[in-house]
């Protein structure tokens, strides 16, 4: 279909007859302002196509102008099918409706009503209501509609699916499909949650909980019936021990041991007293003996002792004797060895003076012998001094320093400077005289010839014979700079003066001399003090003289001392000495041995008489023992008295043998301790078995009595069939639940089945819209793709950043998705031979600048196929859509009307 | 000397599994007590040697251990004697003292202890009780020194498995079947094994008398013996005392047809009522076979005391029938055939076939219903 023209009349502002005209096949824009009547036209124009001419609702009755008298008139030109129609209607007054077709009348009334919709493939609706406008509602967008994309009508969505049945093949039984769908989910609704877990009340659970249940009366029964056979086991053990127990042999025989025990402790017992007592009257036996055989050994030994110190004392007195002779001896060795040391005392006093005679010789030979030398070295030393001396009066003669002759080059070279600054101010003075000139000239009085010339420093006066004299004065800063000068010079030969030179070179040269003499005197100095170095501190001069003048004495008083008026010859002289010091030597140890003798002699002798007095004191000692052992033995040690202990000793040790035999007897017939402490351990240990027996008899006993109550209580109510019963139950009740799991798997199996299978269809259903939608999608949304709906409707939009849920997006671009899926529905039917105009009234109005350019381009690619109606208020911002411009203008009767008033 | 010999009454054995049957199968094993005493009493026998197991548990409830004393003390000219078994051993406080102090007939004699019990002038039981559920050693060795007088019939009683046999009783109890020629047995009286079965010329097991389970003794059943003496051929007869017919079938289930020769082939067995039944399935069925096959057990469960079919060997594979009844063309038949190529993977656990098979039987009987409304 497209639409031709769309003419008004007492519609809304268009109270008179108004057109839309420049429509094309492609893109058509209508731009106008707010209130322009834009909306209104697309109202009247989808109410002149949709709606009954005799209908009359509120709709229609506010479409009317404002001026109620005159009728709503409506009249659209269109294309469709080969033919160009023209319905024109009137609604509310004079209501009417008239079709034609190429130019001739086709319908009227409602006949051309319905016509209409047959030729727009609309269904009609029942009764006197308009039809259901099928792709022409999904496609026209009214104003402040196109941000949303409502499902599409029935007969819109029977259209779409009937166009791509036709092409796809049809998703048949699809609705008995949903059906089973919905009894299955329904039916696993009841067994499971949504999130796959066992519904609470449902039959997987109850089956769960069933099991579950028994289970844990089936493991709280197990338990009890474990507890059960334990206690009967332990019972049949308990019962074979306590028939072993109470076997009576076994308490005789544990009964017996114990009194045999018993009787062996006794018996050992009594034998150890019997030892005890025969041990302690052995001990008294021995004690008896051991005092008499003291007493008599204490007598004997009183004899014994008082003969031994008579045999002793006798002997002492032997000694004493012998010593007192030897003592007399050793007196006159004594004497003998100190006459002869005396006589070796004399003979080593004559070497000792030879001795010193000849060394006294040979001092006085050697002071000799140093005085020549010190001499000599006084003869050196007075030269350097003589020299030193004459070394410091020339020194003392140059009065020329390196500073003053510093000073005098100083004042040298300003007489330099100055004389050069002088002659160079100084004004130059040429004479040339001409040769026939007879006349002198002098300058300062002195005669000049020709070609002389001078600098003139000072005052000059030059005469010219037979002309004059001429004067020339210097200026005032050259007789400064000459006073100057002369200063300097003043200064300069003065400074000479004080050096004693007349030039700066004799200056130099008389420094460098008392450089020369300076190092001279430094090595006499030096060698003055070589020469004194062994003499000590002083004048090395009178130190020599001093030294030999006292030598001389000592040599003097050598030659004294020697008694010789002339000294015999050095070597012989030290010849004579070391044979007289041999023979000091030799009488030096003669003398020693004399003495040695003689200490020898002293110290026999005084040996001699510390053990005569020795032995004098051990004899008066000895004495006194004697005596005081001769008294004692006078009392204790008499014949009789021996006699009478000699007898209580031999009684006494009778009675100890047989103390002691009688004991031994009774050792052998008794246990030792170790023995005796063992029969008792064991009395203990049996004694212990019998308690332990009999109360680990009553212990079973009691165990017994608890477990058969135990048992009987436990086992009095049919433990073990209960438990029977209930594992049958268990296995029931764990078929039950496996079969209700393998129910709910294959509900779960077929549901999911179902699902993907019409999952699956609709994907294939919906690829034809898919693949409209792509380009305009991509365009607009690069890389993304759009789901829709079994009914059309956007779902999600999937790109990079995820998907989006269509409801989620903002209003610009849910509505740019709203107007793409309507372009993509339009393609998809004006490929199919339905093309039906896509009518935008003021759409995008959310779309930023780089969205609405897209759009535009959009829909300038959807304008290819088919027709594309944009209204917009928005002149500026869809004025880059281009297309073609609808205006509104006069209709054909005002416009005739304006015609026949011209 | 002519008596019965029967063991392995399981008294007390639970039979839950069984739903609602339960009491009848607990009714049953006390039945037998009767059929027993009826026997006896119409051979003129005096004496029945029970070779343990006479209760099921070592704990029954109170109305359980005293049931059996009841049916027994009812025939008073007939002497019960009762062996402890590995089910009721003989312990401490335990049943047998308990069924002592319960005011014990006269005519039930349990038999505790190992020495021999002269029950007729001249002839001796020689019982072997157990005083636990295992024993390592064999308990009938005492017999062979165990004195008698000369020319006395000696009878051995015990409970447990017969050694180099492959006995399905439980482990431990050894028991030498050679006993009666070391002992000079003239008939050993064997329970345990709930079979009854001839193990040599004078050893035999009795069987049970009320079956438990099946894949065991068909019907319950007794000896008659007939013992003469220790070089003697005893003689023995087979009695049927028990009341229900426990059997295992198996049937191939491949199209509509073999599942109404199935149902034919079971209502053939006759007395139905008292027939236990379990039925293992096998083959490929398809979904109307399936439902055909479920139809077809729910009216033969009506019809049997018990039926325990097992169709976890039955493939569930649907036909082309199958998935056109589902849907002709449409979205549930897509996901008929999507069930259907999951059943193919090579890769799919047993728990996963089955969960595949319950999925598309349950689809179409979603489907079917919804054809039906």
């Amino acid at each position: 279909m497209i639409i031709r023209s769309l003419e008004v009349s007492g519609v809304g502002r268009f109270a008179s007859p108004t057109r839309l005209a420049g429509f094309s096949p492609g893109l058509n824009i209508l731009s106008a302002p707010n209130e322009a009547g834009k909306s209104t036209l697309f109202r009247a124009l989808r109410t002149c196509l949709f709606q009954r001419h005799s209908s009359k609702t509120n709709d229609i009755a506010q479409l009317a102008s404002n001026d109620a008298n005159l009728p709503v008139e409506i009249v659209v030109s269109f294309s469709t099918g080969g033919h160009d129609y023209v319905i024109r209607k009137q609604f509310i007054r004079s209501a009417m409706a008239h079709l034609t077709r190429d130019g001739a009348d086709f319908a009227r009334g409602a006949q051309a009503d319905e016509l209409v919709w047959e030729l727009l493939g609309m269904t009609p609706g029942g009764g006197r209501g308009g039809p259901d406008t099928g792709s022409f509602g999904l496609l026209w967008v009214a104003q402040a509609k196109s941000f949303a994309f409502e499902r599409p009508s029935e007969a819109a969505e029977n259209e779409l699916n009937a166009l791509i049945a036709a092409e796809v093949g049809a998703l048949v039984g699809g609705e008995r499909a949903r059906n089973v769908l919905q009894r299955v989910s329904a039916s696993l609704l009841e067994r499971e949650t949504e999130t796959g877990r066992p519904k609470a009340g449902g039959p997987l659970r109850a089956a769960i909980d069933a099991h579950a249940e028994l289970v844990e009366r089936e493991e709280a029964l197990g338990r009890q019936l474990a507890e059960l056979e334990h206690d009967f086991a332990e019972l049949a053990r308990i019962r074979s021990e306590l028939a072993r127990r109470r076997d009576p042999r076994l308490k005789g025989e544990m009964t017996e041991r114990l009194a045999k025990a018993r009787e062996a402790r006794e018996a050992g017992n009594t034998a150890a007293a019997v030892l005890a007592r025969m041990e302690i009257e052995r001990d008294a036996a021995r004690d008896r003996f051991a005092s008499a055989k003291e007493r008599l050994s204490a007598a004997l030994s009183t004899q014994k002792r008082l003969a031994e110190a008579r045999e002793q004392l006798a002997v002492l007195y032997a000694q004493i004797e012998e010593e007192t002779k030897r003592h007399a001896g050793s007196d006159a060795l004594v004497d003998k060895a100190t006459t002869e040391l005396a006589r070796a005392d004399a003979s080593l006093e004559a070497r000792r003076i030879e001795v010193g005679r000849a060394e006294a010789m040979l001092q006085a030979i050697e002071a000799g012998e140093r005085i020549s030398e010190w001499e000599t070295r006084r003869a050196e030393v007075t030269r350097l001094v003589q020299r030193r001396g004459e070394i410091d009066v020339a020194l003392a003669g140059i009065a020329a320093t390196p500073e003053r002759l510093q000073e005098a080059r100083t004042l040298r070279e300003t007489i330099v400077t100055l004389e050069a600054r002088l002659e160079a101010q100084a004004a130059r003075l040429a004479v040339a005289l001409q040769g026939d000139a007879d006349r002198s000239v002098t300058i300062d009085g002195a005669p000049v010839a020709d070609g002389h010339a001078q600098t003139l420093r000072r005052r000059t006066e030059i005469a010219i014979s037979g002309v004059g004299t001429i004067t020339i004065a210097p200026a005032e800063a050259g007789i400064s700079q000459e006073r100057d000068l002369a200063e300097a010079r003043s200064a300069f030969n003065r400074a000479l003066h004080d050096m004693g030179v007349t030039s700066l070179a004799a200056a130099a040269e008389a420094l460098e001399a008392a450089r020369d003499l300076r190092a001279e005197r430094k090595s006499l100095a030096e060698r003055i003090g070589t020469a004194g170095r062994d003499l000590g501190s002083g004048d090395p001069l009178g130190v020599l003289t001093e030294r030999i003048a006292q030598t001389q004495a000592l040599m003097a008083q050598a030659i004294a001392r020697a008694g010789a008026g002339e000294l015999p010859d050095r070597a012989a002289l030290h010849e004579s000495r070391d044979s007289l010091r041999d023979r000091e030597r030799e009488a030096i140890g003669h003398r020693e041995r004399r003495i040695s003798a003689l200490q020898e002699a002293r110290e026999m002798r005084a040996g001699i008489a510390s053990r005569l007095s020795a032995l004098r004191a051990q004899a008066e000692e000895l004495a006194a023992r004697v005596a005081a052992a001769e008294l004692e033995a006078a009392e204790t040690a008499s014949p009789d008295a021996v006699a009478h202990r000699r007898a209580e000793n031999d009684a006494a040790e009778t009675s100890l043998a047989r103390a002691q035999a009688a004991y031994e007897n009774q050792t052998v017939n008794t246990p030792d301790a170790e023995e005796r402490a063992a029969r008792e351990l064991r009395v203990e240990r049996l004694q212990q078995a019998l308690d332990n027996h009999q109360s680990e008899l009553a212990r079973l006993e009691r165990d017994a009595e608890l477990l058969e109550a135990g048992i009987r209580r436990i086992g009095a109510d049919g433990l073990e069939e209960r438990l029977a019963a209930l594992t049958a139950e268990r296995e029931i009740a764990e078929r039950d639940k496996a079969r209700a799991e393998r129910e709910t798997q294959a509900l779960r199996l077929l549901r999911d089945t179902i699902s993907d299978t019409l999952s699956e269809g609709r994907t294939r259903f919906l690829a034809p819209v898919k693949e409209n939608l792509r380009p305009f999608i991509g365009a607009l949304f690069p890389g993304a793709e759009l789901d829709i709906g079994d009914d059309f409707t956007p779902a999600r939009l999937i790109r990079g950043s995820g998907d989006e849920g269509f409801s989620t997006l903002s209003d610009g671009t849910r509505e740019q998705i709203a107007v793409l899926v309507r372009l993509a529905l339009g393609a998809l039917l004006a490929a199919r031979g339905r093309p039906a105009p896509i009518i935008l009234d003021d759409a995008l109005v959310f779309s930023d600048d780089d969205r609405i350019e897209g759009m535009f381009d959009a829909l300038a690619r959807a304008a290819e196929n088919q027709q594309v109606i944009i209204l917009t208020c928005r002149s500026r911002a869809f004025a880059p859509i281009g297309g073609t411009l609808l205006r509104i203008e006069p209709g054909e009767r005002e416009a005739g009307l304006r015609m026949a008033g011209e | 000397m002519r008596f019965i010999h029967t063991a392995d009454w399981q008294i007390g054995k639970v039979f839950k599994r069984f739903g609602e049957r339960e009491a009848l199968f607990r009714e049953a094993r006390l039945a037998a007590i009767d059929s027993i005493g009826e026997l006896a009493m119409r051979d003129g026998i005096a004496h029945v040697l029970v070779a343990g197991d006479v209760y099921d548990v070592q704990t029954p409830l109170p109305t359980t251990l005293r049931a059996p004393l009841e049916r027994m003390r009812r025939f008073d000219r007939v002497c019960w004697h009762l062996l402890p078994g590995n089910h009721d051993p003989h312990r401490p406080k335990g049943i047998w003292e308990q069924i002592a102090a319960a005011d014990l007939p006269a005519n039930v004699r349990p038999l505790l202890d190992p020495h021999p019990v002269e029950i007729e002038p001249g002839v001796y039981v020689f019982p072997a009780p157990l005083t636990r559920r295992a024993e390592a050693n064999d308990l009938t060795a005492w017999m062979d020194e165990a004195p008698t007088p000369p020319g006395a019939v000696r009878i051995g009683l015990a409970h447990g498995s017969v050694t180099g046999f492959d006995s399905q009783g439980d482990a431990g109890n050894l028991i030498d079947p050679s006993r009666p020629e070391k002992a000079g047995l003239a008939y050993l009286a064997l329970g345990d094994w709930h079979r009854t079965l001839r193990i040599g010329d004078r050893v035999w097991y009795a069987g049970t008398p009320e079956p438990d389970r099946v894949d065991s003794q068909e019907t319950g059943k007794v000896l008659v013996v007939e013992a003469h003496g220790a070089g003697d051929r005893p003689e023995i007869r087979e009695e049927i005392v028990g009341k229900y017919r426990w059997l295992t079938l198996a049937g191939d289930i491949s199209d509509e047809q073999s599942v109404l020769d199935l149902e034919t082939r079971l209502r053939g067995l006759g007395a139905l009522p008292a027939l236990v039944l379990r039925l293992r399935l096998s083959g490929t069925a398809s979904l109307a076979v399936r439902r055909a096959l479920q139809a077809s057990m729910t009216r033969l469960e009506s019809a049997i005391c018990h039926l325990d079919f097992d169709d976890a060997a039955l493939r569930t594979r649907p036909t082309q029938e199958d998935l056109e009844r589902i849907d002709f063309d449409g979205a549930l038949r897509r996901v008929a055939e999507t069930l259907q190529a999951r059943l193919g993977a090579p890769t799919l656990s047993p728990d996963d076939i089955a969960v595949t098979e319950e999925a598309l039987a349950r689809l179409y009987l979603l489907v079917s219903e919804g054809a039906a409304a």
